[in-house]
């Protein structure tokens, strides 16, 4: 069956029935898919009459099917007529509310959420609270669960009295028997916060949050965290203060390290709900204890909040209770709470300023560069930027460099790339003396490195080193250096001079390339090696141009370069001869 | 098989994953089937669509199978009374139904899971003949648990095992005087050791006669075991017992530092190797061509059976040692031939 | 297909995206006159670099290239088994195909035991094709071409390069040299046998637990090299965790690029660079970081038993 012959015909329904009746789950997906298309062929009375019935009363046996139905009926609203309608969509969607599948039911929620929000407060009256009513109610656990994602989006459109009934109705629920029910209330317990006066969240809200924070199940706890911040977001610190804090402390040192987790991994967002008076007077040697939780996990999240918290508190603070407990977690046992550690400490380093930093971040940080774990090394390398910019990089670097030197070596090659990433801001920074002393020769070592890419970086690194120091400093310090390895008996090295020199010519003048790299080059033509001799040809490539700037340099191209290229044309390697020939070209 | 585990963002990410673990059994074992390596009628009911696992899977599966039914025949047929058998996070296992089909014989058997899992395990087989008939019309079938004669479906948290299950097991018929066996197939592992210890000593004891039979992973350390509870906590499942028990040694010990009378562990390649019928593997090897021989024996030692009694009475001792696996190659036979060149 | 075509699809497969099933048939039949060409016992000269198993791991390979160095720079010799089991099988293949026809005398491939029609519906590159392209027509371009692949290499006459190994009906390069490849992979004989067969510490030759080829000891390498004048035998096809393993007083290796193989093992991979006089460097390779891998949106799971 083609569908796309029949797109812009009428479609008709008995076709889609054929469709949704299909054995091959393939064609009752498609014509879900398709169902916008036969809504507006049909025309929104016969979508009325017609589809929507024919849609409530079957209920596929697939979830797939019933997934892509439950968010086709959400966007429905136009195909049935517009707003005044749209609670015909309501029907079906009921349905998928209650199935087992609980992807299908979530879908069907979010898309009873969006048609509520175009309803009337008469429709709501008389369609969606009874909907919401009817779920509530229901026998089976699915659809009390469905219904508890529902009383937000209709509460502020019904009347004073339904509004009443919709508290009541979600405080059951909260209570339900069954944990499924409660954990779904206690997911949605936040949301519906948010839609209800503040009189009332007091009232009814925070009695529910504090029962679910309490629940015997710690599924259910764990979801109230969220619930916290938004009552807290809703109350004024004062009110945070009086009806919140209790329960926060016992979620603090909750027996389950889920709870205790979920608390972590959202503390700074706490600490911005609650206010910065109840952060300093109670939070803080809450956040401690998660920092020196017994559980990897809990202290991982704690500590990628460390930064993001220490800006409710003031420095002393930091300096007294946190700054310790990041002390002790550099030498974590757990290498992913180090790692977490060292992709946030840095973020320390602004608040504390210059002198604090020098003093107490910098010893973790070296700590952290020698870490045996690689992700924690390469975590920490990627942020010294932050701390540069809060010390200056000399500070930084007269502490770090042994540390640098050290990396550069790492068995690891990505750490040695990011190391070699950070090479031309450090020496732009520490100046040609001291960069000729104490990084000189490691950027040399890199050209012989074991992995390629690395070899790459380094050509790289001595091109920027290049655009840093100027022309002069290459021509004396290291083109001779790499001019010297291009008589290597190994060809890797020969191959990385011609790398070398290919990647740097755009940055050095006609005349060095003339007067050291030309020759250079040009004996390497007849290299036994393949792989070098078309390298060299697309070295004279990149060549050709520069040379050409200066009239001097220029007649080079007739008298040195186009006769090798000539040469390597004639290769018996095809490769050889397809750079030369490519290189010829452009240099016409 | 199910069993809740970490979160970092919301029910649904939770939800996903406990229903991850139980369909990933279904889903395997019912390759297993299909592929021809295991036969279970019933499994097909629990799970819509099948779908194929690679031939190391499927070996998995089937010795995983094997093992597990060879002890747990094995147990029934020790003639000391009535036996019990309690399943600790069942999820969809069709082990009672199988177990019926074959006409073995036994007191109660209890299931027990997350209400999430039991309430789906309720719907399907309330929606199916076959096994409602197999439970029984007597049975009584609510929204998340069914009480038949012989089968006792049970929602609960493993976590609350003394305080709240065990009286809800005994208001349903468990006997602690009975022989009892308990099984966990991947449960235990994602409980955190404290809570399974006590489940494991509660047992210990309490019961005059019990059996443990658990199939879970092992060495949790080297570079296989460390990808694997790397890729498991990228699906959001945590293993986190296998550290408390890493190794066979350790598995056994389990059992003996908590009252019990006798423990073994073995690994899944002990158990390809020497306790399945030679007949056996040359049918296996016909079902699929195995490409995965270094990965097979990698996996395969991942993964462990070990099993444990408590008897009260010296008597015992050698009904329940019967429990065991009947050793095919005492002696490997000599792989080597000879060929002569062209 | 000009050049730039090539170059383009080229591209395109280093950024492991698709090219049409139209260029993958263009690409084939191009692959099928280079290949035609090559011997049985393909000549390849140093400096090489011998790659083991791939097995559709397509940033890995992505990984190795890092460290061994892009082609055509550096020169490759793959060992075979460049499909199934991994995500990107496709990619994979067809980058190093394409990679083929652009560059012949840069890059050797040889056929691997999952070069295979029966194999590949087992383990997954059938599939693959058929969720890629929506059909099996790829995949059929691609079993046609692994029956025009080489089935073994000579590295400066010394080196002997092959996927699985030995056989007992081959004493002589010779004897490779008459085998009508152009097949699927038989399930016994000589072709099955250099695409199967295992080393181990056993003397003469033993029964594979795989099913098909045979284990064969020391004893049958020694006498395989004096017989040949050879040095060394460079294989794949099993797992190693430290990426290679030298046997029998070196005089087999065996080398295994998929690290972490099928996102599962925990195993390190390895290369093996020989330079233009044959001097041998190792290169260990881990697996690409998640980063560098991105997230592809529905990433079926390694399985376990739950």
């Amino acid at each position: 069956m083609n569908i796309e012959e029949t797109e812009d015909s009428l479609y008709p329904i008995a076709v889609l029935l054929d469709e949704l009746r299909a054995d091959d789950v393939n064609f009752r997906l498609n014509a879900i898919r398709r169902l916008s298309t036969i809504a507006l062929a049909l025309g929104v009375q016969r979508t009325r009459d017609e589809l929507i019935p024919f849609l409530d009363e079957s209920i596929d046996d697939e979830d797939e099917v019933l997934l892509a139905l439950a968010e086709e009926l959400g966007n429905f609203c136009e195909y049935v007529g517009g707003k005044e309608h749209a609670h015909i969509i309501l029907g079906p969607l009921e349905n998928l509310a209650a199935v087992e599948e609980t992807l299908v039911r979530e879908k069907a929620v979010e898309s009873l959420t969006k048609i509520a929000a175009v309803l009337s407060q008469q429709q709501i009256e008389d369609y969606y609270i009874p909907l919401i009513k009817r779920l509530g109610s229901g026998d089976w656990f699915t659809s009390r669960t469905s219904a508890c994602g529902l009383y937000a989006a209709g509460y502020q459109n019904a009347t004073p009295s339904s509004q009443e009934d919709l508290r009541s109705m979600f405080k059951a629920l909260a209570q339900d028997d069954t944990p499924m029910v409660r954990r779904a209330a206690a997911a949605n317990l936040g949301k519906f916060a948010k839609k209800i006066p503040k009189e009332h969240v007091i009232l009814d809200i925070v009695p529910l949050f504090s029962k679910l924070a309490e629940d015997e199940q710690d599924s259910v706890r764990l979801l109230t965290v969220e619930d916290l911040v938004a009552i807290a977001e809703v109350l004024s610190k004062d009110e945070c203060k009086n009806y919140l804090l209790q329960t926060l402390r016992s979620m603090v040192s909750d027996k389950s390290w889920r709870v205790r987790y979920m608390i972590a991994e959202n503390f700074v967002k706490i600490a911005k709900a609650v206010g910065d008076e109840v952060t300093r007077e109670n939070l803080v040697m809450a956040f401690v204890n998660l920092l020196k939780d017994n559980e990897a996990e809990v202290r991982t999240a704690a500590s990628g909040q460390v930064p993001g918290f220490a800006q409710y508190v003031d420095k002393q603070t930091i300096l007294s209770h946190i700054l310790p407990c990041v002390k002790d977690l550099v030498t974590d046992t757990s290498q992913h709470v180090r790692a977490s550690l060292a992709t946030q400490i840095s973020g320390l380093a602004p608040i504390l300023g210059k002198e604090a930093t020098t003093e107490h971040l910098l010893p973790l940080f070296l700590q952290l560069l020698k870490d045996e774990f690689p992700d924690v090394r390469l975590n920490i390398i990627s942020k010294l930027e932050q701390v540069n910019e809060v010390i200056g990089i000399e500070l930084l670097s007269q502490n770090l460099l042994p540390a640098i030197v050290e990396l550069a070596e790492d068995k690891q090659w990505r750490v040695r790339l990011a190391i070699i990433d950070y090479i031309p801001l450090l020496a732009s920074q520490l100046g040609v003396t001291f960069f000729d002393e104490k990084l000189g020769s490691l950027c040399m070592s890199w050209l012989g490195d074991n992995v390629y890419s690395i070899r790459e970086a380094a050509t790289i690194n001595l091109k920027k080193l290049t655009e840093v120091f100027g022309v002069e400093w290459a021509k004396t310090t290291i083109i001779p250096k790499i001019l010297e390895m291009g008589t290597n008996q190994n060809y890797l090295y020969r191959m990385t001079t011609i790398f070398a020199i290919t990647t740097m010519a755009p940055a050095v003048t006609p005349e060095v390339i003339r007067d050291h790299i030309l020759p250079t080059v040009n004996s390497l033509v007849s290299d036994p090696i393949p792989n070098i001799r078309f390298n060299v040809a697309k070295s004279y490539e990149v060549l050709i141009p520069v040379l050409r700037q200066c009239s001097e340099t220029a007649v080079l191209l007739e008298t040195q370069v186009k006769p090798a290229l000539d040469k390597l044309r004639d290769d018996p390697d095809t490769d050889v001869k397809y750079f030369a020939e490519k290189a010829l070209l452009a240099g016409k | 098989m199910a069993f809740r585990t970490l979160t970092d963002e919301d029910l649904s990410i939770q939800d996903h994953a406990i229903r991850g673990t139980n369909e990933d059994a279904i889903t395997s074992k019912l390759s297993a089937v299909n592929a021809g390596y295991i036969q279970d009628e019933y499994v097909k009911y629990f799970h819509k669509r099948p779908v194929k696992r690679s031939p190391l899977i499927n070996r998995g599966s089937y010795v995983r199978n094997k093992g597990l039914d060879t002890l747990i025949i094995k147990f029934l047929e020790i003639e000391d009374g009535r036996k019990q058998i309690i399943s600790l996070g069942a999820g969809f296992d069709t082990r009672y139904f199988n177990l019926k089909s074959s006409l073995r014989k036994f007191y109660k058997y209890f299931e027990i899971d997350f209400p999430e899992i039991t309430a789906k395990k309720v719907a399907i087989i309330r929606k199916n003949k076959t096994l409602s008939e197999i439970i029984g019309d007597d049975a009584r079938i609510g929204d998340t648990e069914i009480y038949g004669s012989d089968y006792c479906l049970i929602s609960g948290d493993l976590r609350d095992f003394i305080e709240d299950l065990i009286p809800r097991l005994e208001s349903n018929g468990f006997d602690r005087s009975l022989s009892t066996l308990f099984l966990s197939e991947c449960v235990m592992i994602y409980m955190d050791p404290t809570n399974s210890n006590k489940i494991v000593e509660w047992i210990g004891t309490n019961l005059n006669m019990a059996m443990f039979i658990v199939y879970e992973q092992i060495l949790p350390n080297d570079a296989f075991g460390s990808v694997m509870l790397q890729n498991l906590k990228y699906r959001n499942i945590e293993l986190r017992g296998i550290h408390a028990y890493p190794d066979l040694e350790s598995q056994k010990d389990r059992y003996l530092s908590r009252g019990w009378t006798h423990a073994e562990a073995i690994d899944m390649n002990e158990i390809y190797d020497l306790y399945i019928d030679p007949k056996e593997h040359v049918r296996i090897s016909r079902l699929e061509m195995l490409d995965e021989l270094e990965e097979w024996r990698l996996l395969a030692s991942h993964y462990c059976i070990a099993w444990a009694y408590k008897v009260s009475n010296e008597s015992q001792i050698v009904l329940y040692d019967s429990v065991k696996f009947e050793n095919y190659k005492e002696k490997l036979p000599d792989h080597s031939i000879k060929i002569t060149g062209d | 297909m000009g050049q730039s075509d090539l170059d383009g699809q080229i591209e395109k497969l280093r950024k492991c995206e698709l090219i049409s099933e139209n260029e993958v048939k263009e690409l084939c039949r191009k692959a099928r006159e280079v290949l035609i060409e090559e011997s049985n016992v393909q000549r390849v000269d140093a400096p090489v670099t011998i790659c083991g198993d791939i097995h559709g791991q397509f940033y890995d390979l992505k990984e190795l290239f890092k460290v061994g160095g892009d082609c055509p720079d550096t020169n490759y010799l793959f060992l075979g088994d460049f499909v199934d089991r991994g995500f990107y099988s496709v990619e994979t293949f067809l980058l190093l195909l394409a990679l083929k026809v652009r560059y012949p005398d840069r890059i050797t491939l040889i056929r691997g035991n999952h070069e295979s029609r029966q194999i590949t519906q087992v383990y997954g590159f059938y599939d693959e094709c058929l969720r890629k392209y929506g059909s099996v027509n790829v995949w059929r371009h691609c079993c046609e071409i692994f029956d025009y692949m080489s089935l073994s290499a000579i590295i400066e006459n010394k080196i002997f390069c092959v996927h699985g190994g030995l056989s007992p009906v081959i004493g002589s390069l010779d004897q490779i040299r008459t085998i009508d490849r152009k097949q699927e992979v038989p399930h016994d004989g000589a072709m099955c046998d250099l695409l199967w067969s295992d080393p181990d510490d056993i003397e003469g030759w033993g029964i594979s637990p795989r099913g098909a080829g045979y284990l064969f000891g020391g004893d049958i390498v020694a006498q395989f090299l004096q017989h040949n004048n050879l040095d060394l035998i460079a294989r794949a096809h099993q797992l190693v965790m430290e990426g290679y393993k030298l046997m029998f007083n070196n005089t087999i290796v065996t080398v295994w690029s998929a690290p972490n193989y099928c996102y599962r093992c925990g195993n390190v991979a390895a290369i093996l660079e020989l330079d233009d006089k044959l001097n041998k460097n190792y290169k260990i390779f881990e697996a690409a970081p998640q980063d560098v891998r991105g997230l592809p949106a529905k990433k079926p799971a390694p399985d376990y038993f739950l």
